[in-house]
């Protein structure tokens, strides 16, 4: 029997990945162990799970009233949608272009797609910032957006999959009178669906999570996008009140995991990338 | 719509077209004209280039040198979408996103409308948007009637058979009335039998539609089957554009005798004698050519034109039953013959008791149906 042959090996890549789920999971588990319990608690040697007197609510609640929270929230809610809306406006027809058109700088300008994926996005953080304060446009919506619009990752994940589309569609398109900006947007963007929704999820965690570019040009609390507005939690004048924190960090990962959960199976199948069947 | 008046006066003609992808000539110097309401058949083996022709003529791929008009129109300079063309995929190439309705519906869409009328709020608004999404209805309905897919119109192409799939794909094609139909191996996906049913089909069709037609092929029975006219490609070139008879009967090339037929023809190395008769391996032919003597040539000869009789007869050619192949209605004899040649011969299923394995044989060519081609496989 092929499955009891196989049975050390699958406890043993079971073990393997428990670990390693433990090892990722234990400290968001501990986030919401603290964000559940009271001051007092906190810091008590024995370590103990669940609190012995839950004080959810009032941490909670402190976390809001402490902080604009719902603002940070709603920050985070415009940008990344407004990033990744513009970030796909730019990469679905560069990736079309990349992946189906034939021209004579295709192969130098998709070497330079390659090329930017070797560039930290660090690197050109200084040069941003000083051209959005000669615009005037620090601690705005834009000065958050501008910078991530173009993505190459974008482009060359999306143009990966449109290596997958069958040239006889685009051909089909060209015949029925489609343009080539229709094309992209009738005919290979429902096709890219899968892709661009994992595109989407790793888009949208990143600049959530993106703690280093707000922290720039940001200098207003109001401005302050969900990682950053955490901080704010924690520089308090009358020090840091542990429970609070942690329960302002629950919330602003909140939505990323029910997001995640509820697209995963499309996000595996982006991720998988099979492509387009006939 | 004008175009479907036109239709009745332009046929296409491609004129002197080469294309070469890098080193490999691909066409070299083809020229057609095809006949108004005229079916003209691509037939040759992959890789001779008849879909690249093909898509030159779409304006999916641009000539080297040469120049394509549709009627009395040159189209070099135009895009695919404005030489009203309408093209069949071997993959059938339907949108998988889209319903059957929107698939056929689509050619129609982009034509009729303007592109701020398909914005998705004005499209059920404005008046001119909403009369054009009507008619288009009404055509898309129309047009699936005739291919009897009525009741698809609502599923995605992913939820229809090959055959059904391919019935969206022709719909497409005819519903917007285009100068030319171009085909390019429509039916290669579908199963033995739907594909006799889809050939009989798809020749019907173009009669109604009284439009062009340009169908490529690898499939012989589909050529000889469907067209007023093949022309026969290989390696680039036009080896000859005739009707299906003709092509059969009198190929201009060697090349064409054996692609064309199946079994395929029979060919033996031959030399003509001096009172015009030619000598073949095991035997010779009765036949009076005015070749001069000498003259080293192929001859042809097709299956069904070679009579079998058992034992060692006078004249004709001599040889060893190899095999036999009895499916039912023909019996297929191969002959080897001196210096290993083998000829395959048609006859009837009664004599197959007459000529087993082993058996010596004597095959009698038809003199007058003999196919003579010289050393560079022209026919004489």
């Amino acid at each position: 029997m092929i499955a009891r042959r196989h049975l050390p090996f699958a406890v043993f890549r079971h073990v393997v990945l428990a670990v390693g789920a433990v090892i990722m999971l234990a400290p968001f588990i501990w986030l919401l162990s603290l964000a559940v319990k009271p001051a007092d608690e906190i810091f008590t040697t024995d370590i103990r799970l669940l609190p012995l007197k839950w004080d959810a609510a009032r941490n909670f609640t402190e976390a809001f009233n402490k902080v604009p929270l719902h603002r940070y929230l709603l920050n985070g809610v415009v940008v990344t949608a407004a990033i990744f809306t513009l970030q796909v406006l730019v990469a679905l027809p560069a990736a079309y272009a990349l992946a189906k058109l034939r021209f004579g700088l295709a192969k130098p300008l998709f070497a330079l797609v390659l090329l930017g994926l070797l560039i930290p996005g660090h690197v050109p953080a200084i040069p941003h910032y000083i051209m959005l304060s000669h615009a005037g446009l620090l601690n705005t919506y834009p000065a958050l957006v501008f910078p991530s619009i173009i993505s190459v990752f974008g482009i060359f994940w999306i143009r990966q999959f449109f290596r997958t589309v069958p040239d006889d569609l685009i051909h089909a398109a060209r015949l029925d009178g489609l343009s080539e900006f229709s094309i992209v947007w009738r005919i290979m963007l429902p096709a890219a669906m899968p892709a661009l929704v994992a595109f989407g999820i790793l888009s949208v965690v990143f600049h959530w999570n993106d703690y280093f570019w707000p922290l720039l040009v940001v200098t207003s609390p109001d401005m302050a996008m969900p990682a950053l507005g955490t901080v704010y939690l924690r520089n308090t004048e009358a020090g840091t009140d542990y429970g609070p924190l942690m329960a302002g960090t629950a919330i602003i990962t909140a939505p990323l995991v029910i997001a995640f959960l509820f697209a995963q199976r499309r996000f595996i199948e982006g991720m998988t990338l099979t492509g387009l069947k006939g | 719509m004008t175009s479907s008046a036109n239709a009745f006066q332009s046929g296409v003609s491609v004129r002197s077209v080469s294309k070469s992808f890098g080193q490999t000539r691909v066409l070299s110097d083809i020229s057609l004209e095809i006949g108004p309401r005229e079916f003209l058949t691509l037939l040759g083996p992959s890789g001779c280039g008849k879909s690249t022709l093909l898509r030159i003529i779409a304006g999916l791929d641009h000539a080297d040198e040469g120049s394509i008009a549709l009627g009395n129109q040159t189209v070099d300079g135009l895009l695919p979408r404005e030489r009203d063309v309408a093209m069949v995929f071997q993959s059938y190439a339907l949108y998988p996103y889209m319903t059957v309705a929107e698939n056929i519906g689509l050619p129609l869409l982009m034509r009729r409308t303007r592109s701020w009328q398909r914005l998705p709020l004005i499209r059920r608004l404005h008046p001119v948007a909403r009369a054009a999404t009507g008619t288009i209805a009404r055509d898309v309905r129309r047009a699936a009637e005739a291919l009897q897919i009525e009741t698809f119109l609502d599923r995605k192409p992913g939820q229809l058979s090959g055959g059904q799939r391919q019935r969206v794909a022709l719909a497409r094609a005819m519903v917007r009335n285009p100068r030319v139909f171009l085909m390019d191996e429509p039916l290669s996906n579908l199963d033995a039998k739907l594909r006799v049913a889809a050939r009989a089909e798809i020749a019907e069709l173009h009669r109604r539609s009284g439009v062009a037609c340009i169908y490529v092929t690898h499939d012989q029975v589909e050529a000889m089957t469907m067209s007023d006219r093949v022309a026969v490609m290989m390696g680039g070139e036009v080896l000859q554009v005739a009707p299906p008879a003709e092509i059969y009967d009198r190929p201009a090339e060697l090349r064409v005798a054996e692609f064309v037929g199946s079994p395929k023809i029979n060919i033996l190395p031959g030399t003509v004698r001096s009172d015009g008769g030619i000598d073949v391996p095991g035997g010779a032919l009765a036949i009076q050519s005015r070749l001069p003597a000498g003259t080293a040539v192929s001859v042809g000869m097709r299956p069904e034109h070679c009579d079998v009789a058992p034992g060692l007869g006078a004249g004709g050619i001599h040889g060893r039953v190899r095999h036999r192949e009895n499916l039912g209605s023909d019996l297929f004899v191969h002959v080897e013959t001196a210096g290993e040649h083998r000829i395959v011969a048609r006859s009837v299923p009664e004599i197959a008791a007459a000529v087993p394995p082993d058996a010596t044989v004597t095959l009698r060519p038809r003199p007058d149906r003999a196919l003579l081609f010289d050393r560079a496989g022209r026919r004489l």
